[in-house]
């Protein structure tokens, strides 16, 4: 039999600072000259502090492993990273697929590559009112948060892969270097009064929240493959905000596209092309505008609810001679006949349809196009 | 307890006939060998101190059967067509219908985009138990068939304190459920005849040695772990029909993670293993003693288990000779 390359080293409690109510977490490093831990607890803020630091001139990764009753707050979790290897975190309860009670922050400060593998809290990860970020590693494995998220989330070289909040996420998203995998949120991303931004320099795989109150984008040669909201529980599932990638594509799956629950109230500017759907079960809102660079595919159709169009969709607005394939539709109504349709602005919400170079709607315009006027007006209004 | 050839010819002839279990479409694998032990120390460190607290998992005291891959799109298909009139969420909510289902809202029907249909979904927990309790009751229409039969799923809710008032386990008469992290575990690790007296692989394909990513037409042996590139496709089922567990399940490590029916010891996620395409450090997710879990409102993938067929008896006989030969070797 293949015995375990894991060797373990437990530290258990260096030293203590302060009485404390809390057991003491765990650290145990593997390989067990791959590192050293501190554990400390601050009685001020009656959580626990840790120290990872990598031993200098380690060759090969290193992981810790931190282990706590879900009783156990945790503060801050400092990570000293080197050269050599990755340094691997990972931070649970005392038992498999269970969390600490919360963690505030998780950061590497040292100066190699530090994956944070697996964090699970019960409560929040963050500390409201901090300026720290929640997590900032290299790279984001798998995250479960029972409740909220409070605090940003950084990545300096690598992705999110898996991430699971049970709450609200109110912190701001930075990935560098790589994608968000996955991110499901079941509350709101972002709030009304305070949204957050989502920056990702590659791509978005998939995004899910019950509402989401945000600024997104993707880096400029990059994409988005699928955000949803869902409207769970008392949620309307409204997308307000906006979101700036180069295509909304299927990335090698048929995912969803964009697909709103509640009402679109975000620009979308998509700097090259729409190929996946865009749905809206609420209305796309005033002032808003979805702005195409190059073509709608027939793949992409965009469908507004019945609350209606009241914003702006620009297709070709690079003037590339790209077209308008995708239907649109709004309620029961699909736009035809595309790119000069029939229906007015007022019968599909106020909102307008156009596919550059424009042309003018014949019947929106005041005077309608070749009505005949039986006294001279003061002012005609050309409707494109 | 090892079996003989004699108490398990008995055993066969004396068993009280199994009643006819319909396969619903899904490649049933059958795992016998009842009465295998947990892991050990040895084999599943990080199951036990210092890592964590002793969880002895991989024992499963019965003979069951377990779907060879995860559930796919078009099987998942049919199941969100039929509850669709009884959800009350949002049409294309993913924890209902995954997110390679589509929804026609002009004909009010959900379909698959082409080429899909045999990928691996994903749904909540909560979703997947309506899914067996659906199948338990022989995919019958009305709302009841799916609300109970293996899961009451009107004890789904959580609790203030975070915790799941979930019906922890499957009713005991279920025909039909998401297998348990034991019958997980033991249907993508245990080997009745590994090293003559059975033991538990490191990793879901009958090795010690972690899969080898990479995709199946250039000799990979998982997806996960693989580097997208733009344009790769997201595999179905079965992509990698060598690379198997001691029983022959497909897909143990790569695919979609895999909901287990089991909570974690505090009530607030259920189990998962295995790991998704495209995953990174799958060398320590696929691991023996490296599992997951999510709250039941998340989503993943799922295979299911069922109870055995009729031939099981007969089948048995096979394995437990299959297993005594390889402990003679």
């Amino acid at each position: 039999m293949i015995r375990s390359a894991w060797i373990a080293i437990v530290i258990c409690i260096p030293y203590v600072t302060a009485s404390s109510v809390f057991a003491t977490p765990t650290v145990t490093v593997t390989p067990s000259d791959g590192g050293t831990a501190s554990v400390e607890f601050d009685s001020g803020d009656a959580e626990w502090d840790i120290t990872l630091t990598r031993a200098v001139g380690f060759g090969g990764d290193v992981s810790f492993l931190v282990t706590a009753p879900d009783t156990d707050p945790i503060d801050m979790v400092t990570v000293v990273s080197g050269s050599g290897g990755n340094t691997n975190v990972y931070i649970r309860g005392t038992s498999p697929g269970t969390g600490v009670d919360s963690v505030d922050t998780v950061e590497d400060i040292g100066t190699g590559v530090a994956n944070l593998i697996e964090l699970r809290t019960i409560n929040d990860l963050g500390e409201p009112g901090s300026s720290n970020p929640a997590i900032k590693m290299d790279s984001i494995n798998t995250v479960v948060v029972g409740d909220d998220v409070l605090n940003d989330i950084v990545t300096t070289n690598g992705a999110i892969t898996d991430m699971f909040v049970g709450g609200e996420f109110q912190g701001d998203v930075d990935v560098n270097g790589s994608n968000i995998e996955k991110l499901e949120v079941i509350g709101r991303i972002g709030t009304p009064s305070v949204p957050v931004t989502i920056d990702v320099e590659r791509n978005i795989k998939r995004i899910v929240a019950g509402e989401i109150y945000a600024d997104i984008s993707t880096g400029a040669s990059f994409d988005t493959q699928y955000i949803e909201t869902t409207g769970a529980g008392a949620l309307d599932g409204h997308f307000v905000g906006s979101l700036t990638t180069r295509i909304l594509s299927d990335l090698g799956g048929p995912d969803r596209g964009l697909d709103i629950a509640g009402d679109l109230d975000a620009d979308l500017t998509f700097t090259d092309r729409v190929t996946r759907p865009i749905t809206v079960a609420g209305g796309f809102l005033a002032a808003r505008i979805i702005k195409i660079a190059g073509r709608l595919a027939d793949t992409g159709d965009i469908s507004i609810g019945s609350a209606g169009l009241h914003g702006r969709i620009l297709i070709n607005t690079d003037n590339i001679d790209e077209d308008w394939l995708g239907d649109v539709t709004v309620g029961a109504t699909t736009l035809s006949t595309v790119p000069y349709y029939d229906q007015t602005p007022s019968s599909i919400g106020g909102g307008a349809v156009g596919l550059v170079p424009y042309s003018f709607h014949p019947e929106a315009c005041v005077s309608a196009h070749d009505a005949t006027v039986t006294s001279i007006p003061t002012k005609f209004t050309v409707r494109h | 307890m090892r079996w003989t050839a004699l108490g398990i010819a008995l055993a066969s002839l004396l068993a009280p006939p199994c009643p006819a279990q319909p396969d619903h479409g899904f490649d049933w694998v059958t795992i016998g060998d009842p009465g295998n032990r947990d892991v050990t120390p040895d084999e599943a460190p990080m199951f036990f101190p210092p890592f964590s607290e002793p969880f002895e998992v991989g024992g499963v005291d019965h003979v069951y059967r377990i779907t060879r891959t995860e559930v796919t799109v078009s099987q998942h298909l049919e199941f969100v067509s039929a509850y669709a009139p009884y959800w009350d969420g949002f049409p294309d909510d993913p924890h209902f219908i995954g997110f390679f289902i589509q929804y026609d809202a002009a004909e009010d029907r959900y379909f698959i985009p082409q080429g899909f249909e045999d990928v691996p979904t994903e749904m909540s927990w909560h979703i997947a138990a309506r899914l067996v309790n659906w199948l338990h009751n022989d995919k019958a229409k009305e709302q009841w068939a799916f609300e109970n039969g293996s899961y009451d799923t009107s004890t789904f809710g959580k609790n203030d304190d975070g915790t799941w008032n979930d019906q922890p386990a499957h009713h005991p008469d279920a025909k039909f459920w998401i297998p348990t992290i034991d019958e997980w575990i033991k249907g993508m690790h245990w080997d009745p005849g590994k090293d003559g007296q059975g033991g538990y692989w490191k990793y879901p394909h009958s090795s010690d040695e972690p899969p080898i990513p990479g995709w199946p037409w250039e000799g990979g042996e998982t997806s996960a772990g693989i580097v997208e590139e733009p344009g790769d496709p997201y595999l179905p089922v079965g992509s990698y029909p060598h690379v198997q567990s001691p029983w022959g399940l497909l897909d143990g490590s790569g695919g979609v993670r895999e909901w287990t029916e089991t909570f974690a010891v505090d009530r607030r996620a259920r189990f998962k293993n295995g790991t998704a395409q495209y995953q990174p450090f799958h060398e320590h997710f696929d691991r023996l003693d490296v599992v997951g879990g999510n709250p039941p409102n998340g989503i993943d993938g799922v295979r299911l288990a069922s109870v055995p067929s009729p031939a099981a008896p007969a089948l048995l006989v096979c394995i437990a000779f299959t297993a005594r030969r390889r402990s003679h070797q």
